[in-house]
Protein backbone atom coordinates (compact mmCIF):
# COMPACT_ATOMS: atom_id res chain seq x y z
CA UNK A 1 0.00 0.00 0.00
CA UNK A 2 2.92 2.21 0.96
CA UNK A 3 4.70 1.23 -2.15
CA UNK A 4 1.93 1.96 -4.10
CA UNK A 5 0.90 5.93 -2.76
CA UNK A 6 4.64 6.55 -2.59
CA UNK A 7 5.17 5.63 -6.22
CA UNK A 8 1.61 7.24 -7.83
CA UNK A 9 1.58 9.97 -5.38
CA UNK A 10 5.31 10.59 -5.60
CA UNK A 11 5.55 10.46 -9.64
CA UNK A 12 2.50 13.08 -9.88
CA UNK A 13 4.42 15.39 -6.96
CA UNK A 14 7.69 15.08 -10.04
CA UNK A 15 5.48 15.99 -12.87
CA UNK A 16 3.15 19.08 -11.12
CA UNK A 17 6.81 20.43 -9.38
CA UNK A 18 7.93 20.05 -13.06
CA UNK A 19 5.12 21.93 -14.33
CA UNK A 20 5.07 24.40 -11.39
CA UNK A 21 8.82 25.43 -12.29
CA UNK A 22 7.07 26.24 -15.81
CA UNK A 23 4.53 28.31 -14.27
CA UNK A 24 1.93 25.71 -14.89
CA UNK A 25 -0.55 25.21 -12.13
CA UNK A 26 -2.07 21.48 -12.28
CA UNK A 27 -4.45 19.90 -10.24
CA UNK A 28 -3.54 18.15 -6.97
CA UNK A 29 -4.38 13.91 -8.09
CA UNK A 30 -3.89 12.82 -4.22
CA UNK A 31 -5.04 14.50 -0.90
CA UNK A 32 -3.86 12.91 1.65
CA UNK A 33 -6.23 9.56 0.95
CA UNK A 34 -5.34 7.77 4.35
CA UNK A 35 -6.84 10.76 6.56
CA UNK A 36 -10.22 9.15 5.07
CA UNK A 37 -12.83 8.43 7.57
CA UNK A 38 -14.75 6.06 5.05
CA UNK A 39 -14.61 4.67 1.39
CA UNK A 40 -16.46 7.44 -0.04
CA UNK A 41 -14.64 10.12 1.35
CA UNK A 42 -11.13 7.98 0.33
CA UNK A 43 -12.17 7.42 -3.50
CA UNK A 44 -12.53 11.87 -3.42
CA UNK A 45 -8.76 11.61 -1.67
CA UNK A 46 -7.31 9.04 -4.26
CA UNK A 47 -6.41 9.51 -8.06
CA UNK A 48 -8.57 12.43 -8.05
CA UNK A 49 -8.73 12.58 -11.88
CA UNK A 50 -9.41 9.25 -12.58
CA UNK A 51 -12.56 9.76 -9.80
CA UNK A 52 -13.84 12.75 -11.59
CA UNK A 53 -13.77 11.14 -14.82
CA UNK A 54 -15.84 8.50 -13.97
CA UNK A 55 -18.04 10.63 -12.24
CA UNK A 56 -18.64 13.64 -14.97
CA UNK A 57 -18.64 10.35 -17.94
CA UNK A 58 -19.92 7.67 -16.19
CA UNK A 59 -22.14 8.98 -12.69
CA UNK A 60 -23.56 11.88 -13.74
CA UNK A 61 -24.74 10.66 -17.62
CA UNK A 62 -26.40 7.18 -15.91
CA UNK A 63 -28.15 9.02 -12.96
CA UNK A 64 -29.61 11.75 -14.73
CA UNK A 65 -30.65 9.09 -18.05
CA UNK A 66 -34.55 8.66 -18.04
CA UNK A 67 -34.29 5.30 -17.17
CA UNK A 68 -33.18 5.54 -13.72
CA UNK A 69 -34.69 9.07 -12.90
CA UNK A 70 -38.10 6.93 -13.94
CA UNK A 71 -36.74 4.11 -11.37
CA UNK A 72 -36.07 6.56 -8.86
CA UNK A 73 -39.87 8.11 -9.05
CA UNK A 74 -41.56 5.06 -9.11
CA UNK A 75 -39.37 3.10 -6.12
CA UNK A 76 -39.79 6.44 -3.74
CA UNK A 77 -43.53 6.37 -4.59
CA UNK A 78 -43.77 2.72 -3.32
CA UNK A 79 -41.24 2.22 -0.94
CA UNK A 80 -40.41 5.69 0.28
CA UNK A 81 -36.75 8.37 -0.10
CA UNK A 82 -34.38 5.80 1.62
CA UNK A 83 -34.84 2.77 -0.88
CA UNK A 84 -35.08 5.15 -3.50
CA UNK A 85 -31.90 6.22 -3.12
CA UNK A 86 -30.63 3.01 -2.61
CA UNK A 87 -31.39 1.53 -5.67
CA UNK A 88 -30.82 4.73 -7.81
CA UNK A 89 -27.27 4.77 -5.98
CA UNK A 90 -26.78 1.54 -6.83
CA UNK A 91 -28.07 1.74 -10.90
CA UNK A 92 -25.29 4.69 -11.11
CA UNK A 93 -22.63 3.12 -9.06
CA UNK A 94 -22.54 -0.26 -10.73
CA UNK A 95 -21.23 0.69 -14.04
CA UNK A 96 -18.94 3.18 -12.36
CA UNK A 97 -17.20 0.64 -10.28
CA UNK A 98 -16.95 -1.67 -13.31
CA UNK A 99 -15.55 0.43 -15.27
CA UNK A 100 -13.09 1.20 -12.59
CA UNK A 101 -12.40 -2.30 -12.40
CA UNK A 102 -12.00 -2.82 -16.32
CA UNK A 103 -9.95 0.48 -16.64
CA UNK A 104 -6.84 -1.04 -14.43
CA UNK A 105 -7.25 -4.36 -17.23
CA UNK A 106 -9.05 -7.50 -18.09
CA UNK A 107 -8.43 -9.03 -15.35
CA UNK A 108 -10.97 -11.04 -13.10
CA UNK A 109 -8.95 -9.55 -9.67
CA UNK A 110 -9.58 -6.20 -10.66
CA UNK A 111 -13.38 -6.47 -11.97
CA UNK A 112 -13.74 -7.83 -8.44
CA UNK A 113 -11.90 -4.84 -6.57
CA UNK A 114 -14.04 -2.89 -8.56
CA UNK A 115 -17.31 -4.85 -6.97
CA UNK A 116 -15.74 -4.91 -3.94
CA UNK A 117 -15.96 -0.77 -3.58
CA UNK A 118 -19.49 -1.44 -5.02
CA UNK A 119 -20.13 -3.44 -2.00
CA UNK A 120 -18.54 -0.87 0.77
CA UNK A 121 -20.15 1.73 -0.93
CA UNK A 122 -23.40 0.32 -1.31
CA UNK A 123 -23.43 -0.56 2.44
CA UNK A 124 -22.42 3.05 3.46
CA UNK A 125 -25.82 4.21 1.84
CA UNK A 126 -28.02 1.39 3.30
CA UNK A 127 -26.54 2.33 6.80
CA UNK A 128 -26.91 5.84 6.77
CA UNK A 129 -29.97 6.27 8.54
CA UNK A 130 -28.59 3.72 11.06
CA UNK A 131 -25.94 5.53 11.90
CA UNK A 132 -28.08 9.36 11.72
CA UNK A 133 -29.94 7.52 13.97
CA UNK A 134 -27.35 6.60 16.74
CA UNK A 135 -25.48 9.83 16.17
CA UNK A 136 -28.88 11.71 17.15
CA UNK A 137 -29.77 8.94 20.21
CA UNK A 138 -26.31 9.37 21.76
CA UNK A 139 -25.13 12.57 21.15
CA UNK A 140 -21.37 11.04 19.92
CA UNK A 141 -20.02 13.10 17.05
CA UNK A 142 -18.28 11.00 14.09
CA UNK A 143 -16.30 13.55 14.16
CA UNK A 144 -14.77 13.88 17.26
CA UNK A 145 -12.97 11.12 19.73
CA UNK A 146 -13.38 7.61 19.81
CA UNK A 147 -15.61 7.57 16.99
CA UNK A 148 -13.17 9.78 14.76
CA UNK A 149 -10.57 7.12 15.35
CA UNK A 150 -12.99 4.24 14.72
CA UNK A 151 -14.34 5.34 11.10
CA UNK A 152 -10.36 6.03 10.69
CA UNK A 153 -9.40 2.69 11.25
CA UNK A 154 -12.41 0.89 9.66
CA UNK A 155 -11.77 2.52 6.38
CA UNK A 156 -8.19 1.71 6.58
CA UNK A 157 -8.70 -1.87 6.85
CA UNK A 158 -11.12 -1.48 4.22
CA UNK A 159 -8.54 -0.05 2.08
CA UNK A 160 -5.98 -2.41 2.55
CA UNK A 161 -8.20 -5.54 2.29
CA UNK A 162 -9.33 -4.06 -1.16
CA UNK A 163 -5.47 -3.71 -2.17
CA UNK A 164 -5.13 -7.07 -1.35
CA UNK A 165 -7.03 -7.73 -4.12
CA UNK A 166 -6.10 -4.96 -6.38
CA UNK A 167 -2.05 -6.28 -6.14
CA UNK A 168 -3.07 -9.99 -6.16
CA UNK A 169 -2.43 -12.06 -9.55
CA UNK A 170 -6.16 -13.94 -9.38
CA UNK A 171 -9.00 -13.85 -7.35
CA UNK A 172 -7.87 -17.21 -5.28
CA UNK A 173 -4.50 -15.36 -4.60
CA UNK A 174 -6.22 -12.56 -2.89
CA UNK A 175 -8.29 -14.90 -0.87
CA UNK A 176 -5.28 -17.01 0.65
CA UNK A 177 -3.25 -13.75 1.19
CA UNK A 178 -6.48 -12.72 3.10
CA UNK A 179 -6.21 -15.82 5.15
CA UNK A 180 -2.50 -15.65 5.82
CA UNK A 181 -2.67 -12.14 7.29
CA UNK A 182 -4.56 -13.72 10.12
CA UNK A 183 -1.72 -16.89 10.25
CA UNK A 184 0.46 -15.20 13.03
CA UNK A 185 4.21 -13.84 13.30
CA UNK A 186 5.39 -15.93 11.13
CA UNK A 187 3.69 -14.12 8.30
CA UNK A 188 5.76 -11.09 8.85
CA UNK A 189 8.68 -13.18 9.57
CA UNK A 190 8.67 -14.06 5.67
CA UNK A 191 8.03 -10.58 4.44
CA UNK A 192 11.07 -9.85 5.98
CA UNK A 193 13.37 -12.85 4.91
CA UNK A 194 12.00 -12.03 1.48
CA UNK A 195 12.22 -8.46 1.17
CA UNK A 196 16.11 -9.08 1.21
CA UNK A 197 16.70 -5.37 3.21
CA UNK A 198 18.97 -5.50 6.02
CA UNK A 199 18.15 -3.54 9.26
CA UNK A 200 19.73 -0.35 7.91
CA UNK A 201 17.25 -0.58 4.58
CA UNK A 202 14.16 -0.44 6.91
CA UNK A 203 15.44 2.53 8.54
CA UNK A 204 15.53 4.19 5.64
CA UNK A 205 12.19 3.17 4.86
CA UNK A 206 10.67 4.09 8.25
CA UNK A 207 12.64 7.76 7.98
CA UNK A 208 10.73 7.93 4.28
CA UNK A 209 7.47 7.27 5.61
CA UNK A 210 7.79 9.58 8.77
CA UNK A 211 8.59 12.45 6.21
CA UNK A 212 5.81 11.46 3.91
CA UNK A 213 3.40 11.28 7.08
CA UNK A 214 4.68 14.67 7.85
CA UNK A 215 3.85 16.69 4.89
CA UNK A 216 0.58 14.91 4.73
CA UNK A 217 -0.68 16.17 8.34
CA UNK A 218 0.86 19.52 7.99
CA UNK A 219 -1.18 19.46 4.34
CA UNK A 220 -3.98 17.97 6.23
CA UNK A 221 -4.40 20.96 8.64
CA UNK A 222 -4.30 23.52 5.99
CA UNK A 223 -0.93 24.53 6.55
CA UNK A 224 0.74 25.81 3.22
CA UNK A 225 4.23 24.51 3.20
CA UNK A 226 5.56 26.36 0.20
CA UNK A 227 4.59 29.80 2.29
CA UNK A 228 5.96 28.67 5.48
CA UNK A 229 9.40 27.85 3.71
CA UNK A 230 9.17 31.23 1.88
CA UNK A 231 9.27 33.14 5.67
CA UNK A 232 12.34 31.07 7.10
CA UNK A 233 15.52 32.42 6.96
CA UNK A 234 17.91 31.94 3.84
CA UNK A 235 19.98 29.99 5.77
CA UNK A 236 17.20 27.52 7.14
CA UNK A 237 15.53 27.14 4.08
CA UNK A 238 19.12 26.31 2.08
CA UNK A 239 19.71 23.86 4.87
CA UNK A 240 16.41 22.27 4.47
CA UNK A 241 16.88 21.67 0.83
CA UNK A 242 20.40 20.57 1.51
CA UNK A 243 19.16 17.95 3.57
CA UNK A 244 16.20 16.63 1.53
CA UNK A 245 18.58 16.66 -1.54
CA UNK A 246 21.16 14.26 0.68
CA UNK A 247 18.48 12.48 2.27
CA UNK A 248 17.37 11.23 -1.57
CA UNK A 249 21.57 10.56 -2.55
CA UNK A 250 22.18 8.92 0.01
CA UNK A 251 19.04 6.54 0.79
CA UNK A 252 18.11 5.91 -2.85
CA UNK A 253 18.34 2.67 -4.36
CA UNK A 254 20.54 3.10 -7.66
CA UNK A 255 23.84 2.49 -8.84
CA UNK A 256 25.73 -0.42 -9.80
CA UNK A 257 23.96 -3.38 -8.45
CA UNK A 258 20.61 -2.22 -8.33
CA UNK A 259 17.75 -3.80 -10.27
CA UNK A 260 15.08 -1.40 -11.82
CA UNK A 261 11.98 -2.29 -10.81
CA UNK A 262 8.59 -1.20 -12.70
CA UNK A 263 6.63 0.68 -11.25
CA UNK A 264 3.10 -0.79 -9.91
CA UNK A 265 1.20 2.36 -11.75
CA UNK A 266 3.42 2.42 -15.16
CA UNK A 267 1.21 -0.48 -16.46
CA UNK A 268 -1.98 1.51 -16.17
CA UNK B 1 20.74 39.57 -6.79
CA UNK B 2 18.42 35.75 -7.73
CA UNK B 3 21.69 34.81 -9.91
CA UNK B 4 24.03 35.16 -6.97
CA UNK B 5 21.83 33.78 -4.58
CA UNK B 6 21.39 30.62 -6.96
CA UNK B 7 25.29 30.26 -7.92
CA UNK B 8 25.76 30.43 -4.02
CA UNK B 9 23.96 27.51 -3.69
CA UNK B 10 24.76 25.85 -6.44
CA UNK B 11 28.55 26.20 -4.99
CA UNK B 12 27.38 25.17 -1.40
CA UNK B 13 25.68 21.37 -3.38
CA UNK B 14 29.54 21.28 -5.00
CA UNK B 15 31.35 21.47 -1.98
CA UNK B 16 29.04 19.15 0.24
CA UNK B 17 29.16 16.44 -2.48
CA UNK B 18 32.86 16.79 -2.51
CA UNK B 19 33.25 16.54 1.17
CA UNK B 20 30.66 13.81 1.75
CA UNK B 21 32.58 11.98 -1.15
CA UNK B 22 35.68 11.96 0.52
CA UNK B 23 33.71 10.46 3.84
CA UNK B 24 32.11 8.11 2.05
CA UNK B 25 35.67 6.37 0.07
CA UNK B 26 37.48 6.92 3.75
CA UNK B 27 34.37 4.99 5.67
CA UNK B 28 33.59 2.39 2.40
CA UNK B 29 37.63 1.74 2.87
CA UNK B 30 36.99 0.34 6.68
CA UNK B 31 33.58 -1.12 6.61
CA UNK B 32 31.53 -3.60 4.64
CA UNK B 33 28.02 -2.98 6.20
CA UNK B 34 26.97 -1.22 2.70
CA UNK B 35 26.77 -2.80 -0.35
CA UNK B 36 28.81 -0.27 -2.45
CA UNK B 37 31.57 -1.01 0.11
CA UNK B 38 31.47 -4.94 -0.53
CA UNK B 39 31.66 -3.97 -4.70
CA UNK B 40 34.30 -1.90 -4.20
CA UNK B 41 36.41 -4.58 -1.71
CA UNK B 42 36.43 -6.68 -4.92
CA UNK B 43 38.59 -4.16 -6.69
CA UNK B 44 40.78 -3.11 -4.03
CA UNK B 45 41.40 -6.99 -3.25
CA UNK B 46 42.46 -6.90 -7.01
CA UNK B 47 44.58 -3.76 -6.98
CA UNK B 48 46.14 -5.67 -3.81
CA UNK B 49 47.55 -8.31 -5.75
CA UNK B 50 51.15 -8.49 -6.07
CA UNK B 51 52.06 -6.98 -9.46
CA UNK B 52 52.28 -9.21 -12.79
CA UNK B 53 50.69 -12.26 -10.66
CA UNK B 54 47.23 -12.84 -12.17
CA UNK B 55 47.05 -15.61 -15.06
CA UNK B 56 43.12 -15.90 -15.06
CA UNK B 57 40.74 -13.15 -14.55
CA UNK B 58 37.42 -13.75 -14.38
CA UNK B 59 34.17 -11.02 -15.30
CA UNK B 60 30.83 -11.92 -14.55
CA UNK B 61 28.31 -11.10 -12.40
CA UNK B 62 27.13 -13.61 -9.21
CA UNK B 63 27.05 -16.69 -11.57
CA UNK B 64 31.28 -15.83 -12.37
CA UNK B 65 32.06 -16.03 -8.26
CA UNK B 66 29.85 -19.12 -7.32
CA UNK B 67 30.96 -20.99 -10.64
CA UNK B 68 34.96 -20.39 -10.40
CA UNK B 69 36.75 -22.37 -7.73
CA UNK B 70 39.94 -20.24 -7.68
CA UNK B 71 41.38 -22.32 -4.76
CA UNK B 72 40.68 -25.24 -6.90
CA UNK B 73 42.47 -23.82 -9.91
CA UNK B 74 45.50 -22.94 -7.74
CA UNK B 75 45.59 -26.49 -5.61
CA UNK B 76 45.18 -28.67 -9.34
CA UNK B 77 46.58 -27.16 -11.52
CA UNK B 78 48.73 -23.99 -10.12
CA UNK B 79 46.79 -21.40 -11.62
CA UNK B 80 46.44 -17.95 -10.07
CA UNK B 81 42.90 -16.98 -10.71
CA UNK B 82 41.23 -13.98 -9.75
CA UNK B 83 37.09 -13.66 -9.63
CA UNK B 84 36.26 -9.91 -10.39
CA UNK B 85 32.08 -10.82 -10.66
CA UNK B 86 29.59 -8.64 -9.10
CA UNK B 87 26.39 -9.49 -8.01
CA UNK B 88 23.64 -8.22 -10.78
CA UNK B 89 27.10 -6.90 -12.79
CA UNK B 90 26.07 -4.79 -16.03
CA UNK B 91 28.31 -5.41 -19.28
CA UNK B 92 28.97 -1.95 -18.99
CA UNK B 93 29.87 -1.97 -15.35
CA UNK B 94 32.74 -4.84 -16.48
CA UNK B 95 33.79 -2.74 -19.00
CA UNK B 96 35.44 0.42 -16.75
CA UNK B 97 36.31 -2.78 -14.80
CA UNK B 98 38.68 -4.60 -17.41
CA UNK B 99 40.37 -1.38 -18.12
CA UNK B 100 41.22 -1.30 -14.27
CA UNK B 101 42.95 -4.56 -14.71
CA UNK B 102 45.43 -3.95 -17.16
CA UNK B 103 47.11 -1.25 -15.21
CA UNK B 104 48.93 -3.83 -12.47
CA UNK B 105 48.59 -7.02 -14.11
CA UNK B 106 48.69 -8.72 -17.58
CA UNK B 107 46.27 -11.92 -17.58
CA UNK B 108 46.78 -14.34 -19.86
CA UNK B 109 43.22 -15.29 -20.25
CA UNK B 110 40.48 -13.46 -19.23
CA UNK B 111 37.23 -15.57 -18.97
CA UNK B 112 34.09 -13.51 -18.98
CA UNK B 113 30.80 -15.35 -17.38
CA UNK B 114 27.60 -14.69 -20.39
CA UNK B 115 24.85 -14.22 -18.09
CA UNK B 116 25.30 -10.03 -17.60
CA UNK B 117 24.76 -10.47 -21.64
CA UNK B 118 21.20 -11.06 -21.70
CA UNK B 119 20.56 -8.55 -19.24
CA UNK B 120 17.80 -6.38 -20.65
CA UNK B 121 19.29 -2.99 -21.09
CA UNK B 122 18.44 -0.52 -24.44
CA UNK B 123 20.65 2.40 -25.51
CA UNK B 124 18.76 4.84 -23.47
CA UNK B 125 19.48 3.17 -20.35
CA UNK B 126 23.06 1.89 -21.48
CA UNK B 127 23.91 5.63 -22.14
CA UNK B 128 22.13 6.93 -18.58
CA UNK B 129 24.30 3.61 -16.93
CA UNK B 130 27.41 5.51 -18.97
CA UNK B 131 26.56 9.09 -17.60
CA UNK B 132 25.78 7.57 -14.05
CA UNK B 133 29.22 6.03 -13.72
CA UNK B 134 31.00 9.41 -15.32
CA UNK B 135 29.30 11.44 -12.53
CA UNK B 136 30.16 8.83 -10.12
CA UNK B 137 34.02 8.98 -11.04
CA UNK B 138 33.93 13.16 -10.14
CA UNK B 139 31.55 12.53 -7.03
CA UNK B 140 32.29 9.05 -5.44
CA UNK B 141 29.43 9.68 -3.10
CA UNK B 142 26.51 8.31 -5.97
CA UNK B 143 28.52 4.97 -5.84
CA UNK B 144 29.22 5.18 -2.16
CA UNK B 145 25.85 6.54 -1.43
CA UNK B 146 24.99 3.74 1.07
CA UNK B 147 28.03 4.34 3.68
CA UNK B 148 25.94 5.43 6.33
CA UNK B 149 25.07 1.97 6.77
CA UNK B 150 28.69 1.24 8.70
CA UNK B 151 26.85 3.82 11.49
CA UNK B 152 24.37 0.84 11.93
CA UNK B 153 26.36 -2.44 10.92
CA UNK B 154 29.52 -3.50 12.64
CA UNK B 155 31.98 -6.11 11.68
CA UNK B 156 30.07 -7.40 8.75
CA UNK B 157 32.55 -9.88 6.56
CA UNK B 158 31.82 -11.52 3.52
CA UNK B 159 34.83 -14.59 3.06
CA UNK B 160 35.88 -14.27 -0.71
CA UNK B 161 38.73 -16.38 -2.19
CA UNK B 162 40.10 -14.39 -4.71
CA UNK B 163 36.74 -13.48 -5.35
CA UNK B 164 35.42 -16.93 -4.97
CA UNK B 165 32.54 -17.56 -2.76
CA UNK B 166 31.95 -21.07 -0.81
CA UNK B 167 28.43 -21.09 -0.53
CA UNK B 168 27.57 -25.13 1.19
CA UNK B 169 23.70 -24.63 1.55
CA UNK B 170 21.82 -26.91 -0.80
CA UNK B 171 18.03 -25.80 -2.02
CA UNK B 172 17.36 -28.35 -5.06
CA UNK B 173 15.69 -27.38 -8.51
CA UNK B 174 12.71 -29.45 -8.26
CA UNK B 175 11.81 -29.44 -11.78
CA UNK B 176 14.56 -29.71 -14.39
CA UNK B 177 12.87 -31.75 -17.34
CA UNK B 178 12.50 -28.32 -19.51
CA UNK B 179 16.47 -27.45 -18.77
CA UNK B 180 18.56 -27.35 -22.21
CA UNK B 181 15.74 -28.93 -24.19
CA UNK B 182 16.40 -29.13 -27.95
CA UNK B 183 15.25 -25.28 -29.31
CA UNK B 184 15.70 -23.92 -32.47
CA UNK B 185 15.74 -20.29 -31.44
CA UNK B 186 18.27 -17.65 -31.18
CA UNK B 187 17.62 -15.41 -27.99
CA UNK B 188 18.86 -12.03 -28.93
CA UNK B 189 21.49 -9.78 -27.08
CA UNK B 190 20.76 -6.54 -26.24
CA UNK B 191 22.71 -4.31 -28.84
CA UNK B 192 23.98 -2.01 -26.03
CA UNK B 193 25.58 -4.53 -24.45
CA UNK B 194 27.22 -6.05 -27.41
CA UNK B 195 28.58 -2.69 -27.49
CA UNK B 196 30.44 -3.02 -24.44
CA UNK B 197 31.89 -7.06 -25.33
CA UNK B 198 33.22 -5.62 -28.19
CA UNK B 199 34.43 -2.65 -26.04
CA UNK B 200 35.86 -5.83 -23.56
CA UNK B 201 37.21 -8.06 -26.05
CA UNK B 202 39.59 -5.00 -27.60
CA UNK B 203 40.63 -3.98 -24.30
CA UNK B 204 42.10 -7.95 -23.47
CA UNK B 205 43.61 -8.07 -26.70
CA UNK B 206 45.24 -4.84 -26.69
CA UNK B 207 46.78 -5.90 -23.21
CA UNK B 208 47.36 -9.38 -24.28
CA UNK B 209 44.85 -11.62 -23.34
CA UNK B 210 43.18 -14.32 -24.76
CA UNK B 211 39.44 -13.62 -23.98
CA UNK B 212 37.19 -17.02 -23.11
CA UNK B 213 33.51 -16.79 -23.21
CA UNK B 214 31.97 -19.05 -20.84
CA UNK B 215 28.32 -20.11 -19.13
CA UNK B 216 28.27 -21.43 -15.79
CA UNK B 217 25.48 -24.36 -15.19
CA UNK B 218 21.99 -22.62 -14.06
CA UNK B 219 18.53 -23.99 -15.02
CA UNK B 220 17.01 -20.72 -14.35
CA UNK B 221 19.51 -18.52 -16.26
CA UNK B 222 20.26 -20.57 -19.32
CA UNK B 223 18.31 -22.33 -22.15
CA UNK B 224 19.65 -24.05 -25.59
CA UNK B 225 18.39 -20.21 -27.27
CA UNK B 226 20.76 -18.84 -25.47
CA UNK B 227 23.18 -21.36 -25.49
CA UNK B 228 22.31 -20.93 -29.93
CA UNK B 229 22.91 -16.99 -29.54
CA UNK B 230 26.06 -17.30 -27.65
CA UNK B 231 27.92 -19.92 -30.43
CA UNK B 232 27.00 -17.74 -33.04
CA UNK B 233 28.12 -14.34 -31.02
CA UNK B 234 31.41 -15.90 -30.42
CA UNK B 235 31.65 -16.88 -33.26
CA UNK B 236 31.51 -13.11 -34.57
CA UNK B 237 34.02 -11.78 -31.68
CA UNK B 238 36.53 -13.77 -32.56
CA UNK B 239 36.70 -15.52 -29.62
CA UNK B 240 36.15 -19.30 -27.78
CA UNK B 241 32.82 -20.27 -25.83
CA UNK B 242 32.42 -22.95 -23.64
CA UNK B 243 29.02 -24.08 -22.36
CA UNK B 244 29.03 -25.78 -19.39
CA UNK B 245 25.17 -26.40 -19.38
CA UNK B 246 26.22 -28.55 -22.58
CA UNK B 247 29.02 -29.92 -21.15
CA UNK B 248 28.25 -30.64 -17.34
CA UNK B 249 24.99 -29.79 -17.19
CA UNK B 250 22.56 -32.51 -17.55
CA UNK B 251 25.42 -34.95 -16.59
CA UNK B 252 28.04 -34.20 -13.87
CA UNK B 253 25.69 -31.63 -12.03
CA UNK B 254 23.35 -33.12 -9.78
CA UNK B 255 20.73 -30.73 -8.98
CA UNK B 256 19.35 -32.01 -5.79
CA UNK B 257 22.73 -31.40 -4.27
CA UNK B 258 24.47 -28.91 -6.45
CA UNK B 259 22.73 -25.95 -6.48
CA UNK B 260 22.56 -23.23 -3.65
CA UNK B 261 19.19 -21.71 -4.77
CA UNK B 262 16.86 -23.97 -6.56
CA UNK B 263 19.17 -23.71 -9.71
CA UNK B 264 19.97 -20.17 -10.08
CA UNK B 265 23.71 -20.76 -8.60
CA UNK B 266 25.89 -23.40 -8.09
CA UNK B 267 26.78 -24.06 -4.23
CA UNK B 268 30.47 -25.11 -3.46
CA UNK B 269 29.65 -28.78 -4.98
CA UNK B 270 28.51 -27.56 -8.06
CA UNK B 271 31.41 -24.99 -8.45
CA UNK B 272 33.61 -28.02 -7.81
CA UNK B 273 32.45 -29.56 -10.50
CA UNK B 274 32.10 -26.51 -12.54
CA UNK B 275 35.91 -25.32 -12.26
CA UNK B 276 37.25 -29.20 -12.81
CA UNK B 277 35.46 -28.68 -16.06
CA UNK B 278 36.79 -25.67 -17.03
CA UNK B 279 40.65 -26.73 -15.93
CA UNK B 280 40.45 -28.91 -18.71
CA UNK B 281 39.54 -25.98 -21.18
CA UNK B 282 42.04 -24.04 -20.02
CA UNK B 283 44.12 -26.53 -20.15
CA UNK B 284 45.15 -25.55 -23.97
CA UNK B 285 46.50 -22.00 -22.91
CA UNK B 286 49.36 -23.56 -20.93
CA UNK B 287 49.04 -21.58 -18.23
CA UNK B 288 51.60 -22.03 -15.97
CA UNK B 289 51.90 -23.49 -12.43
CA UNK B 290 52.75 -21.25 -9.95
CA UNK B 291 52.88 -23.96 -6.82
CA UNK B 292 56.70 -23.47 -6.63
CA UNK B 293 56.96 -20.14 -7.22
CA UNK B 294 57.78 -18.41 -3.73
CA UNK B 295 56.11 -15.46 -5.13
CA UNK B 296 52.75 -16.75 -5.01
CA UNK B 297 53.24 -17.70 -0.59
CA UNK B 298 50.21 -15.92 -0.02
CA UNK B 299 48.19 -17.92 -2.38
CA UNK B 300 49.10 -21.36 -0.25
CA UNK B 301 48.01 -19.32 3.28
CA UNK B 302 44.97 -18.08 1.47
CA UNK B 303 44.47 -22.10 0.48
CA UNK B 304 44.56 -23.24 4.29
CA UNK B 305 41.54 -20.83 5.41
CA UNK B 306 39.70 -21.85 1.76
CA UNK B 307 40.68 -25.86 3.10
CA UNK B 308 39.41 -24.76 6.32
CA UNK B 309 36.39 -23.27 5.60
CA UNK B 310 34.90 -26.20 3.26
CA UNK B 311 36.29 -28.84 6.20
CA UNK B 312 33.55 -27.16 8.13
CA UNK B 313 31.15 -27.47 5.23
CA UNK B 314 31.60 -31.47 4.78
CA UNK B 315 29.01 -33.05 7.33
CA UNK B 316 27.44 -30.05 7.53
CA UNK B 317 26.00 -29.56 4.09
CA UNK B 318 22.43 -28.35 5.05
CA UNK B 319 19.75 -28.89 2.83
CA UNK B 320 17.02 -26.51 2.95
Amino acid sequence: MAQLYLEFSGMIDVTMGTAEVLQIHLPENFRQPFFSRSASEFWRRWHITLGTWLKTYVFFPVSTSHLVVNANRKVRKKYGRQTAKVVTSFLALTPVWLFNGFWHGPKWNYIVYGLYYLAILMAEVMLEPVKKQFYAKTGYSPDRGFFKFLRWVRTLAIIVAGEIIFRANTVSAALLMMGNVFRGPSNVHALFAVSHLDSSDWLAVGFCLALVAIVDVCKEKGVHLFDWLDRLPTSVRWGLSYSLIFALIFLGAYGAGYRKVDMIYAKF
Amino acid sequence: MQNSKWMGFVAGLLILLTVFSAVSVRVSADNLSSYSARRNSIVRDFESQKKHTVDVAVLGDSESYTSVDTMRLWQKRGIAAFVLGQPGAQVSEMARMVERIYDDQRPKVVLVETNMLFRKVNMVNGAENQFGQKISDIFPIFQNHDFWKALFIKGYEVQKYNGFRVLGRAFPDADVSGYMKPDRRVKAIPEFNQMMMARIVRTCQDGGSRVVLYSAPSTKNYSTAKHNALVRYAKELGVAYIDLNTRIGRTAIDWNTDTYDGGDHLNYYGAVKATDALAQELDAYRLPDHRQDQKYDYYGKLYRLYAGRVKRLDGQQKRV
